[in-house]
């Protein structure tokens, strides 16, 4: 298994998933023209390193600014799993960075949060 | 299967516009650089802008996805046209593309639902349908028009118009106003 990294773009949020440390990353806006094709790798890399690698620490910043719906899907489906990992007794610790006025992306943090059972600290910047 | 020129699709859609408006964008909907030419729209407020940025994001998605008129590599991406003109009051954005009449239903029936709903119920609408497992064979997460609706807060009018045994022309038009 190898570090994902993926650089950032208009579409494309930028990915920097460390293995050793821990750190996982994603920033940017998300909307490709095709989303699930995007996160699918996410999606299976994540798995694979909490149900295989299983870690002894985990710390996910996420600092988003837009995502379109097909785009607000695959993030709930990664948090889900992350939320998962949590319930199971995971050291596992979620920051959802907003700026400071940006309500929507508050709102969709904490729906998030919400609706796929996970934990997340909520951090204006 | 009948090929549809790109400028008589764009031509229907401005026949349906009022001469009030101003033509903002027109953008041909083709494969990977759809948003390339992102609306800036420097001069309005930051929650227009927003709104209007989303709305076109999910139009050109629609279009994409579900154009029964194909272009590009391999043929994968949908074509249509993706319209937005300013009003005095209001921004109107107009998608317009060719889907085949068997999918006609299912468009008219989802913006019957969603234009019925209120602001709350489009709320739970949009939540329930993100936690819904995506078929594998889906290309969108049905979420589209429920957001277009949330964001704009009026309704989604579509309009079809007949081509022939197979297929119509589909438009759907949304409204966002300046004082949202």
């Amino acid at each position: 298994m190898e570090n994902l990294q993926i650089q950032k773009t208009k579409y494309t949020v930028g990915v920097n998933f460390m293995i050793r440390s821990g750190l996982l990353e994603m920033e940017g806006a998300s909307y490709p023209e095709n989303a699930f094709e995007f996160f699918e790798p996410l999606k299976n890399w994540l798995e694979h390193y909490l149900n295989v690698i299983n870690p002894p620490e985990i710390t996910v910043n996420l600092r988003i600014n837009y995502l379109n719906t097909s785009s607000s899907k695959c993030f709930y489906d990664i948090l889900e799993l992350l939320g998962k990992y949590q319930k199971a007794g995971g050291a596992l610790q979620i920051n959802w960075h907003y700026q400071t006025d940006d309500e929507d992306m508050l709102e969709t943090g904490k729906e998030l949060m919400a609706d796929a059972e996970v934990e997340m600290n909520l951090i204006p910047y | 299967m009948i090929e549809y020129d790109v400028d008589e699709l764009y031509q229907k859609v401005i026949e349906r516009v009022t001469p009030e408006g101003k033509l903002l964008k027109v953008e041909m909907v083709g494969l990977g650089d759809v948003t390339e030419n992102v609306l800036h729209l420097e001069w309005e407020k930051n929650n227009i802008r927003k709104k209007v940025f989303a709305v076109f994001v999910e139009l050109t998605q629609n279009v994409i996805h579900h154009s029964a008129q194909l272009t590009g590599f391999k043929q994968q991406a949908g074509t249509g046209v993706i319209v937005i003109i300013e009003k005095k009051n209001a921004y109107e954005i107009i998608s317009g593309n060719v889907i085949e009449n068997n999918k006609v239903q299912n468009v008219v029936n989802k913006c019957e639902q969603i234009n019925i709903s209120s602001a709350d119920q489009l709320k739970s609408l949009y939540r329930e349908q993100r936690k819904k497992t995506v078929p594998l064979d889906a290309k969108g997460s049905g979420l589209g028009l429920i957001d277009i609706a949330r964001k704009s807060g009026n309704a989604v009018k579509a309009t079809i118009e007949k081509i022939d045994g197979n297929m119509s022309f589909l438009e759907l038009s949304v409204t966002i106003n300046k004082d949202a």
